[in-house]
This record gives C-alpha cells, structure tokens and sequence, in this order.
C-alpha cells in the first residue's frame, strides 16, 4: 500500500529514501575513483572502468539524489507549511514517483550489460555520446533512464506548483509563504521551465544513436552543449534552493528569530532563479560557439542576489537567542562552506579565467563546494530539522555534533586541494596522472577526505539507528518552530492537521503566537502567559 | 486560489527580459528558442491556473476552503507508470517490452480514467448530500471542515 | 599587476584578472566567515534570555542600498573582464603571425602540422613529438577535430579552447619564455582521454630558426 499511497507525505518519504539509497550508491563510487587516484598511474583500475565510475557518480548523484531529495522535501513539506491537507493531482506525482524509481533502475541496470554502463560523463556531449564512438547498450539505458526520471520529476514539480497554487490555508497569502516553501516554489517552476527540454534533448539523442545523425558537425555539438545546458545549468540551482530553504529554517528557527528580510529575500530569490535560467552558456565559453559577453554578464549578476541571502543571514543571527543545536550548525555551515562555491562561480564566470580552469579540476572543486558542501550540508541541516517531524523521535545531538565535525574536515580535505591541483594543470576525467610534482601529495590528502566524508556518513546512519532503536520522543514542537508543520504531531496525521490551524498573519504564524504571548506577560507580569 | 499566479508573472516577465536581451546581444536562434520554450511551460501552468480560477489573477488572502475529495492511493498512476517505462526500455531490448509495456500503459490509463469517474461521482454525490443538508446549521457550519467522497 | 594595455601573452592577461578577482574572493569569504562565527557566539542563548521581543525583521532600504553596492562590485568585475576578454580574443586575432601551425586533434592524439614547412609532429597516445614554438612571437593555431570535442589546452598560457569537428577554430597565442611545459585534452573525449597529452618547447628565435631548417623540408 505504502508504494501505491497517494499521500505526499509517503511520496515524500519513499522518494526520500531511495535518493538517500542512491547518495550512498553514487559515494561508493565516489570512494572507487578516489582509490583509483591516490597513486599516480596507478594501474587498480581500468580506464572503462574509470569512465563509468565517473559518468554513473554524476549521473546518481545528480539525477537520482540531489535533485529528486529537493523534490522530496518539497513534496514533504510544502503542504504542511501552508496549511493543506492534501497534494493537487496526487495521482500525477505518484505516477511521477514511479516514473522516476523506473528511470533510475533503467540507468543503473546498465551496469549488467556487457558493454557497462554509461561512460560519457554525465554531460554526455556529442559526437562522443552518438552511436559512433559509444555504441553499445549501457549508454542507451543511460539515456532513455535519464529521460524517465526527468519526466518524473517534472510531473511531481508540476504537483508542487499546483499544490502551492490551490491548497493553501485560509490567510496564507503568497508574502506569507514559509522561506523553505519559497525556495521550493521557484526551484519546481525552474523544473517546469527547464526540464522538459531534457526530455527532448534525450530523445532526440536517442533518435541519433540510432542512425539519425541529428547532431552532427560544428552546429550539431554546439546545439547539443546548448540545450543539454539549458536544462543543465538549471538543474544545478534545483539541486540548491530548496537546501538554502532548509538551512534558513534551521537557522531561524535555532536563532529563536523569524528570517531576516523576508521581503528582500523573496524578491532575490525570484530573480536568483530567473538569471540561473539565463547563464547557461558559461559552460560553453570554450567552445567558441557561444557569446561569451553575455553569458560572463548573466553570471557575474548571480552575485547580487546570492549577497542578498548572506544579509538577511546575518541579520537572523544578529539580535537573536541562539540554540547552536546541530540543525543551526548544519546550517550555518552551509552558508560558509558554499561561499567558497559561490565565490569561485563568480571566479569562473569571467571567460579569461574560465579559459585555463575548464575542464581542469578547478571545475570539480568549484562545484563539490556548491554541490557538497553546499547543499548536502542544507539536507543535513533539514535531516536534523525534520527529522523528528517525520519520525517523531529526536536524533542524537552528541552524534550529529561528530557527524558535522568530520563532514567539515572531510569536504575541505577533500575539495580545497582540487583549487591547486586544477591551477596547476590536472585535467578532470582523467582515469590516471603522470608523477607530477606536488600531485602525488594533493591527490593523496583527497583520498584521505574522502575516507573521512565515508565515515561521516556513517556516524549520521548510526545515528538515524540509534535515534529510531531507542527513541527519545520529539513531541509536536521540540524545537518552538515558526511554520505550520509544527502545529501538528510528530508524525502527522493522514490528512497533516487535527486541531483547527493557528491564524496566519505571516510567514511564522506560529512564532507569531509565542510573540503575543510574550508582549502580554511583559505588559503584564504579575499574570504571566504560558508560552504555547 | 487567490493571488496564486502574480508571483509567477513576475518571474515570467523576468525571464522574458533576459530572453530578450538575449536575443538582441547573441542573436542566437537556439538559445532564443529555449528561452521561449521556457517561457511557454511556465506560461502554461500560469494559464490554466488562471482558467480553472480567475480569482488566481486578484490580490487578497485564500478564504476558506470547500470541501475536497481524498485519494488514498492509485495503483493505476504507478502501473501507467511502469507500462510507459518498460514500453521505453522496450525500444532498446525489443518487441515483447514493447507490446507488454503498451498493454500495462493501456490498462493503467484505463484504470486511472475509472478512477477519476467514480470521484467525480462520489463528489456529486456529496455536493448533493451537502445541498440537502445545507438547512442544518451543525452541517452548514463546517465550511472548510472534513473531506467528502473518499476514493479508494 | 599592472593593467595590460599592448598585446600580452594569455598568462598575463590570466594573472591580472586573478590577481583582482582572488583576493576580492577572499576578502568576501573572511568577512562572512568571520562576522558569522561572531555573531552567533555573540548572540547565544545565555541563562535562558530570550532574544528582545519583535526586534527589526525587515531593512528594505538598506537591502537596496545593498545591492547597489553589489551591482557596483559586479560592474567593475565585468570591466575588467570584458577588458581583457577584449585582449585575448579580439586583439589577438589581429596579430601578424610569425608562424602558423594546424592542430589536428583526433581520438588519441595530437597532429601539429606546420604547414608550409613539411613538418608533422603527433603526440598522444602514440607518440611525443612535442609542438615547437618561437619564443615572444604571436603563433596562430587552426584547431579543428577529426572525431570527438576535444580541448587544446596549454596551462602554462591559462589557455585552452576546444578542438571541435567540423569547424576550424583560429586562435593566437604569445609564448613569453622559453622552456618545456605540457598540454593537454581538457574535454572528455573516451577511454584514453588521460593519455592525450603533449609537450611544448619554446625556443629561442634563433634556436627555432635552426629547427625548421634542420626538421623542415622547406618552403614549399
């Protein structure tokens, strides 16, 4: 029944979990290739073998984790953050659940075919993707896999849209939105906007690697590194908003403290997702068939609202009555490990500078910073903020205080030495490196990160163990949230509220009551008011 | 629901303006056509919101909510699901996918289209029953208060 | 950094702009970094205070303030880097190459051919003869692909720009000293992407002199 349940919350769960099946599928690879390069020509493994380490590590870990987790929180929490009951066309996302678990079946099974899976990096630029220089059937199960879980997720964005549009509670005016909500809506209209070309891009890729020839030439591999941006580019800030959305709750919520700004911040977020929709073509300064000017013009933008976040960041923080729990730590984490990300966007948003990092391990780094240390640090914030809402059992704080502890020296370890490497001439998807000096240290310390992220992983599992083996009973409200998902017990109910939902005023109904409550025992001192 | 779309056409209108700048700095035929793809999808959404309640369009809070219909669960979402992905993969293993994927695809289509009948039946029937009972004040008072028809 | 103004060598042009864009970059990182750590042990919760009731929640006008100095930052970045956008790509098409050498990429290796001199050199997967190159002279490169994207890519210029099928790609590129350094493919391009590197020698002018006339057949 939980497989076919039309519930977002099940949805939600079951999308949840297995993109979290696949994080830990798309790490082991991960761990393989960092094994691979922590000698210099080292021979343990082959360089097919190299190839689909690297393709199926971006493609799980893109397609079948980041981005689908974004949806799932969103599916998660969205209705219960504006007060519904229920998800718009909850058969579609359900069909669009499934669409996806089919997609990712499809592109993993590649792995048991004789020719392996696909090995063309998760970009698959053609003429190398075409029937020509990949044939073979894994690279065909790559391609029509990607095109179902991009369908899929389209289907469950077009839900959310719709969701946000028709079912929210009497008084929650769109200014009202919760700030995850927020950043949620604009990453599924992203979805809307620019998955579908993927859709295309894939079948039409398809269509060529059976014997159509429709990306041929200069014009043909040009087109396709055009389109496949188009969404490719995109799918990155989904893959980033809707973990921003958590970690601003966490933080809010840690700092006792509604969000700073919060009209600022809706405004920045909508033009944030609008000008990553219009950079694309930063991917292609290299390729001499795009023009640079304005494409170094629409990402050297981003910076303005990106600057905006960190005001309203600070100005949470400043004035509030911090509870450094590790949700907030997550949290803050977040924000400071992604600046380096952020910056070194901005960095290679000037085509001169792009001209010697393309294709250089800078890139890798560059995006580990925002993808890694950026959003994975933003779930984990959201894991530890809403954890106890879904499971109602509090995780341990001592454990995830470890867990964020390595995560931090791990990801550095792993990620800062790739700036050096990468300036100093080590091309990306290489399956071995000649001994260069310097390289063999650098690359080793890598390795040693990563081992250390393994094990970070692996103190957040035992602690979701521990936590669910001996529960400690999270109750409604353990943290005094400020959102809709708090007035309701942990987990909600089938259809998410049973008591008649607090009036909503703004965007922290809830800390809006505590607030009153407050101001009247202030006024009045000798009668105090419990604080709800 | 009110006010839903006006953010949506903000974004819209932002994104037709670095379309648009776009195309008058690249003239790039590709990229102004993907802008305009772009604009198109999130258009469409914005229009059928509008259609299906103009309200979407005016400024204000959602008041309070009718009644809604419950769908608990939809074997025939995830098996029109399955049907498309397996007639999919079919293309590269072969016929037997194909045609088993189509007859899956088939009956889930078929099924979720039965499914949606007998909500709308159980909705009219419980719009009737509410009309019926629209002269008790206990029932009447409960606007925006528990589901109606439930759909297995 | 002096602010190029004459036609440089890409290296230079590379190091100007990083030597404005790192340090603004960390600047940035150091000041958020550490206003945030201080201001959440400032802000902590201690002996159960709660924070000061309904304190500011929103700033517009000095968010707007904000982000015009934001604007302002991104408007000089962009200065300074379509200024030397302007000298990598534009300028230096205008050169007056000393000398001009086709570079052939294929699946997995490098063909340099110095057309007019009978010289063919391949490096790669199977062989290393490296691409030789004069010293302080503007050098043309006609880049084209005879399969796969791949990337022409000479670090020690900070340059690189993809080889594609179908089109030729014409680039010009100063070698300011003299010296070995490596190349290699920067886009993908299958199984022995590793190995599609080269070397580069730069020679003196003399000393390049010699070399065409010793490995060359000759005008043609």
């Amino acid at each position: 029944m939980r497989l076919i349940s039309t519930d977002h919350k099940t949805i939600g769960i079951n999308l949840g979990v297995l993109s979290l099946f696949y994080f830990l599928l798309g790490g082991l690879f991960a761990l393989l290739m960092r094994s691979q390069l922590a000698e210099p020509n080292n021979q343990l493994l082959s360089n097919g073998t190299y190839d689909e380490l690297f393709t199926m590590h971006g493609s799980t870990m893109i397609f079948l984790f980041v981005t689908p987790m974004a949806l799932a929180l969103a599916l998660y929490l969205i209705p219960l953050q504006i007060g519904a009951r229920t998800l718009s066309a909850p058969r579609a996302a359900l069909c669009g659940f499934w669409l996806w678990v089919c997609g990712g079946l499809v592109m993993q099974s590649g792995w048991f075919t004789a020719s392996g899976p696909g090995q063309d990096g998760w970009t698959s630029y053609t003429p190398l993707s075409t029937g020509s220089y990949t044939p073979g059937v894994g690279q065909d199960l790559w391609v029509l896999g990607v095109l179902l879980a991009i369908l899929g997720m389209i289907l469950i964005a077009i839900c959310i849209a719709v969701t946000v549009a028709r079912r929210r509670a009497p008084g929650m005016t769109m200014m009202r939105l919760p700030v995850f909500s927020w950043t949620a809506l604009v990453s599924v209209l992203m979805v809307i906007g620019a998955f579908p070309m993927m859709v295309l891009v894939m079948a039409l890729l398809y269509v060529d690697r059976l014997g159509a020839h429709i990306f041929t030439g200069f014009a043909g591999a040009v087109d396709y590194e055009d389109l496949f941006w188009f969404f490719g580019h995109p799918v990155v800030y989904v893959m980033f908003f809707p973990y921003l959305g958590a970690a601003a709750e966490a933080i809010a919520v840690g700092a006792h403290k509604r969000w700073f700004g919060y009209t600022a911040f809706v405004a920045s977020m909508l033009a944030f997702s609008v000008l990553s929709m219009s950079v694309w073509g930063h991917h292609m300064f290299v390729t001499g068939g795009v023009t640079n000017q304005y494409f170094a013009f629409t990402s050297t933008l981003l910076l303005v609202p990106a600057g905006i976040e960190y005001f309203d960041l600070v100005g949470t923080l400043v004035g509030g009555s911090i509870v450094p729990r590790c949700a907030f730590l997550f949290g803050i984490t977040f924000f400071i490990q992604f600046l380096i990300g952020g910056l070194s966007g901005i960095f290679l948003a000037s085509p001169v500078l792009d001209y010697n990092a393309y294709g250089s391990y800078i890139v890798v780094a560059h995006f580990h910073y925002t993808l890694f240390a950026g959003s994975i640090f933003g779930f984990f914030a959201g894991v530890y903020h809403w954890f106890p809402k879904l499971t109602g059992r509090l995780l341990r704080e001592g454990l995830g205080r470890v867990h964020l502890g390595l995560l931090i020296v791990g990801t550095n370890l792993t990620f800062l030495p790739m700036f050096f490497l990468g300036s100093d001439g080590m091309a990306r998807r290489i399956a071995r490196y000649p001994t260069h000096p310097g390289w063999a240290g650098l690359n080793q310390l890598e390795t040693a990160g990563a081992g250390l992220i393994a094990l970070a992983v692996a103190v957040f599992l035992l602690n979701v163990v521990v936590s669910l083996r001996r529960p400690r009973l999270a109750g409604p409200d353990p943290w005094l949230g400020h959102t809709l998902e708090w007035a309701t017990s942990s987990p909600p109910p089938a259809l998410n509220f049973t008591e008649p939902l607090p009036p909503i005023r703004s965007y922290a109904p809830l800390l809006d009551l505590r607030e009153a409550a407050d101001a009247a025992a202030a006024a009045d001192p000798s009668d105090p008011v419990p604080v709800p | 629901m009110t006010g839903a779309v006006r953010p949506l056409l903000i974004w819209l209108a932002i994104l037709t303006t670095t379309g648009t700048l776009n195309a008058i700095w690249t003239g790039d035929l590709i990229q102004t056509a993907t802008f305009a793809a772009a604009v198109l999808a999130v258009g469409t959404l914005v229009l059928f919101q509008v259609l299906a309640n103009p309200d979407a369009l005016r400024r204000g809070a959602p008041g309070a909510r009718g009644a809604e219909t419950i769908v608990r669960a939809s074997a025939a979402a995830a098996l029109a699901a399955i049907g498309l992905s397996t007639l999919v993969v079919g293309v590269v293993f072969g016929h037997f996918l194909i045609d088993f994927g189509a007859a899956v695809l088939i009956v889930g289509l078929t099924r979720l289209v039965l499914e949606r009948r007998a909500q709308h039946a159980a909705e009219r029937a419980a719009a009737q029953r509410r009309a019926g009972a629209e002269a008790s004040p206990r029932v009447a008072g409960r606007a925006g208060g528990a589901p109606t028809g439930e759909v297995p | 950094m002096p602010v190029p103004t004459a036609i440089v060598d890409t290296r230079h042009v590379y190091d100007w702009v990083f030597g404005i864009y790192v340090p603004i970059g960390i600047g940035v990182f150091g000041f958020f970094t550490v206003t945030i750590i201080v201001v959440t042990v400032r802000f902590r919760r201690r002996d159960g205070r709660r924070h000061r009731l309904a304190g500011h929640n929103e700033a517009n006008r000095l968010e707007l303030a904000y982000a015009v100095v934001l604007l302002c930052i991104a408007a000089v970045l962009l200065d300074v880097t379509f200024r030397a956008e302007h000298l990598v790509d534009t300028a230096s098409a205008r050169e007056r190459p000393a000398l001009t050498v086709d570079v052939i990429a294929s699946r997995w290796e490098w063909t340099f051919r110095y057309a007019g001199h009978g010289i063919t050199h391949v490096s790669g997967a199977v062989g290393d003869a490296p691409l030789v190159v004069p010293v302080d002279e503007p050098v043309r490169f006609n880049l084209t692909s005879r399969d796969v994207i791949h990337g022409f890519w000479i670090p020690q210029l900070a340059f690189k720009r993809d080889a594609m099928p179908g089109t030729v790609e014409r680039v010009t590129l100063d070698f300011d000293r003299t010296g070995s350094f490596s190349g290699a493919c920067s886009e993908y391009c299958g199984i022995f992407h590793s190995e599609m590197v080269f070397g580069v020698r730069v020679l003196p002018d003399r000393r390049f002199d010699r070399w065409l006339a010793r490995h060359g057949a000759g005008p043609v």
